[in-house]
Formats: C-alpha cells, sequence, structure tokens
C-alpha cells in the first residue's frame, strides 16, 4: 500500500479499517471495536495494524497492538505518534 | 458493548484443549485474542511451549502453510499448533499471510507470557481426553515456572462431582465440573449456563481476585442476600423493571425497577451492597447512572462504567416501623443495544445487570 501523508483526511481512517477487514465502509463506525465488528479477528487485526503503520509511516509497539482494538483506541494511538487530524469522520 | 457476562470471561483465558471456550467467550459477547483461543493443541505441545516461552514460534520458517477446502491453515510443527485462518485462496497471498501470522503468533505469545507472569488472568483449560498423572504434574510445573499462575481445569461432571461445582484444591489450582461437553462434531454448542456459573465461581474463589478485591465481610452481620440469574433466589424478591433472569445476572431495565427485603426487627443502620456491571458502549453509552432510594429516600447516587461492588448505608431514621426495606433503582441512562451497536439484535431496553445484593447491619464487621 502506498504511504499516505501524516494527518490523513478524517475519514480515511474509517475506510482503511473497513478495507482491512473487507467491510463495507457503512459497517464501520465511531463506536466499532473488535467486540462489536463482524470480521475482526486477531489475524485481521495485524492486518489492520500493518496497513496503518504502513500508511501513516509509524510502527506500533505491542503493547499499542495489544490496545488498538477499537476505533477510539487507534485514534488516541495515532494523536500519540503525532498524527495531525486522526478525529472523528462523522459531522 | 460491555456485558457482565462478556467481562466476567475476559477474566480467563483459554489454554486449550480445542475452542470450546473460545466459543463460550463469542456467545458472552467477548472477543479477546488469544494465542489458543481458536486452536488446536496436544497438552504435550502446550507443555513444551510453556517450558520454552514458544521460542521461535514466530522465526522464519517455524510456520507451514497448508490449505484445506481452498481455507488457509496454519500449523507450528515445534508444538503442535494448527489452526484455521478463516481465509480462502485468493483473498490474500499466501506469502502475505504468513507475514502476518508470524506477527500474530508472536504477539500472541508474548501477550500469553505477559498475562501468566503477571497473574492477571485465569488459564482455563478444558480435559476434553484421559490425561495421565505425569502429564499433568509436568503441565503444573511448567505453569508454575511462570510463578503464581492460576489454573482452571475443566472437566465433566460426574457422580461424585455435581455440575457448575468448583474446588480450590490449592492456591495456583481449581477444578470445575461441566454440566457437558460441547460435541466435537459442534463446539460452538457449550453449555452456556454452567460454563458462567463455574466461570463465576472460579472467580470469587481466584486467590489473586480475592486480594485485588477489596476485603470482603459480607457473611457478617447478614440480613439478606439476593442472588441474581437463572440459579439465584431473586425471583421472590423482585417487582417491576427487571428483564428475566440470565445465567449470572438480571438486567434492570427502562428507567426504575424495585425490589423489596424484608426485614425481621430493628435492624439500625444498614449497609446495602450492590455487585454489578453496567450496560456501557462508547461513545454513545459511557456511563450509567444509578440512583438507589429506600423506603422512598434516596440514599446514593453513582455513576457505574464498569462491574462494580457498590455500597452505601440506609439510615435506621428510614426503617423505622417497617418491615420491610423497598428499594428502587434509578437509572436514566438505560439504552437499547440494538439502536447502538451495529449488528446487535437485543432490543431491551438494558441498564444494569445485577449479580448480587447483600444487606447487612453496620457495626457487624460490615465497615466500608
Amino acid at each position: 500500500m502506498q504511504r499516505q501523508t501524516r494527518g490523513m483526511d478524517q475519514g480515511s481512517l474509517l475506510g482503511l479499517i473497513a478495507a482491512s477487514l473487507r467491510l463495507p465502509v457503512a459497517a464501520v463506525g465511531e463506536a466499532s471495536t473488535m467486540q462489536n465488528t463482524r470480521r475482526w479477528d486477531s489475524l485481521r487485526h495485524v492486518l489492520l495494524v500493518t496497513r496503518i503503520e504502513a500508511a501513516y509511516g509509524i510502527s506500533l509497539t505491542d503493547s499499542e497492538l495489544a490496545t488498538a482494538t477499537s476505533v477510539v483506541s487507534i485514534r488516541e494511538i495515532l494523536r500519540d505518534h503525532g498524527i495531525a487530524h486522526p478525529g472523528p469522520s462523522t459531522p | 458493548m460491555s456485558s457482565p457476562d462478556a467481562a466476567l470471561v475476559n477474566r480467563f483465558e483459554s489454554l486449550g484443549r480445542g475452542c470450546e471456550f473460545g466459543f463460550l467467550q463469542r456467545r458472552a459477547g467477548a472477543e479477546p485474542m488469544g494465542l489458543l483461543r481458536f486452536a488446536s493443541m496436544p497438552l504435550q505441545g502446550l507443555i513444551r511451549g510453556l517450558q520454552t516461552q514458544f521460542a521461535g514460534i514466530g522465526d522464519a520458517n517455524s510456520l507451514v502453510l497448508s490449505q484445506n477446502d481452498g481455507e488457509y491453515w496454519i500449523e507450528v510443527p515445534k508444538f503442535a499448533l494448527r489452526y484455521h485462518t478463516e481465509l480462502y485462496e485468493g483473498e490474500i497471498t499466501p506469502e502475505e499471510l504468513v507475514q502476518l501470522e508470524r506477527r500474530k503468533v508472536k504477539f500472541l505469545a508474548a501477550s500469553l507470557i505477559d498475562s501468566l507472569k503477571s497473574n492477571s488472568k485465569i488459564f482455563v483449560y478444558l480435559q476434553r481426553q484421559p490425561v495421565t498423572d505425569d502429564e499433568f504434574d509436568a503441565f503444573r510445573a511448567a505453569l508454575a515456572a511462570y510463578g503464581p499462575a492460576t489454573l482452571l481445569w475443566v472437566a465433566a461432571s460426574d457422580r461424585t462431582h455435581p455440575p457448575d461445582s468448583v474446588e480450590l484444591l490449592d492456591e495456583h489450582l481449581m477444578v470445575g465440573y461441566l454440566g457437558r461437553l460441547a460435541p466435537r462434531q459442534a463446539l460452538y454448542d457449550v453449555d452456556y449456563a454452567s460454563w458462567i456459573a463455574i466461570c463465576r465461581r472460579a472467580y470469587d474463589l481466584w486467590p489473586a481476585g480475592k486480594s485485588a478485591r477489596s476485603r470482603d465481610d459480607d457473611s457478617d452481620g447478614l440480613v439478606s442476600e439476593i442472588v441474581f440469574g437463572t440459579r439465584g433466589n431473586s425471583s421472590g424478591y423482585l417487582g417491576s423493571g427487571w428483564a428475566p433472569a440470565e445465567a449470572a445476572h438480571t438486567w434492570a431495565v427502562g428507567d426504575r425497577s424495585q425490589l423489596a427485603f424484608p426485614l425481621q426487627d430493628e435492624a439500625g443502620d444498614l449497609l446495602l451492597k450492590l455487585i454489578v456491571g453496567p450496560f456501557v458502549s462508547p461513545p454513545a453509552v459511557p456511563v450509567q447512572r444509578l440512583a438507589v432510594l429506600a423506603n422512598d429516600a434516596e440514599v446514593a447516587n453513582f455513576t457505574v462504567t464498569r462491574e462494580a461492588k457498590l455500597q452505601c448505608l440506609i439510615p435506621a431514621t428510614d426503617l423505622q416501623g417497617r418491615d420491610r426495606v423497598d428499594l428502587t433503582f434509578l437509572h436514566p441512562d438505560a439504552a437499547t443495544p440494538a439502536r447502538i451497536v451495529p449488528g446487535h439484535a437485543d432490543r431491551r431496553n438494558l441498564s444494569i445487570a445485577f449479580h448480587r445484593i447483600v444487606l447487612q447491619r453496620v457495626g457487624a464487621g460490615a465497615g466500608a
């Protein structure tokens, strides 16, 4: 996957998550978590994290990999890595 | 969604054998990641893995990819570990799959080792076939090398071990007896109520959990105790505002629920303890507020975000001349999971799940 710029636009993260989980974008929202999202299993979780790393040009630790199990926590991790606009995509 | 059963089963991690406990967690609404949650590994392989801390599990050439009816399977021969990927030919290249699986198993093995060392979970092993004393001793020795790890060994109930019972054999070993094992060809068909009852009892018995929880003197000065769930005693106490009992809890539904305790004599001040879990699903439902009224007088207000033991005082002045305590719970944040959680089917208006309520006389070891 081509690396995207830091400060990726707000909706793209949800699109990236949906694509990694092979779900329609509408199936992923701000409240999505590993617990409530179909197909978000451990393998696709690693795939998702790998794609986030490639998209944002960052590397996640095992601890971050373990906690990046919701859209909210992924946004927090991106903020910790200095990603400028990981805010919600909803109006 | 956070449910009491999900919170409970998240405190356990499967060491095998098979996927039955993983399916139990799924049915309870929990989807924790775990190296052995949906994997096949004989006890000998598990012992070898524990003894070596799964050394080399994610190394190059450590994984073997195969196919069965188009689905990719992964095998780690060193530990006789084998599992589905639920990915099929054409969905992903074999090279990318192996790369991801290498990172996954390495990460999950490290997580398992961290949990073993920290004793932060109870580790479950389901006995599906005979195990020799030597194998069992080797398994326990391998676990003991991590320090305080606690094992819940689960077996089918029999004439001398009733279903749902749990025995604490020593500080690091519990044995639970299941009503029935899931059929081998349908491991998802778990005995849910029995599993939940075992997990609840094991968690209550767990020495590490006990020491982490505040000291519990529930039996001192006991006036009354309500245990919720299908196997509890709550039905005779409940008024309006409750859903039908589930395995180990009962949901308070809507914005108000009521129950009543009988009082045998002048009780003085009473301490009310509530063991509860909220329905929360951030950001839409981040908390559940709970107000407690005793005989129509408000005695407490709580904001609940996770399973909790709450307590408050009911002054004797609110009890004078009464032969019972009428408790009213106000929970204005009740919400419907089906409207909040994508794909969720539950259309009840859920607020707080109650596990247990204890009423004690103050001054009889019932301190906060």
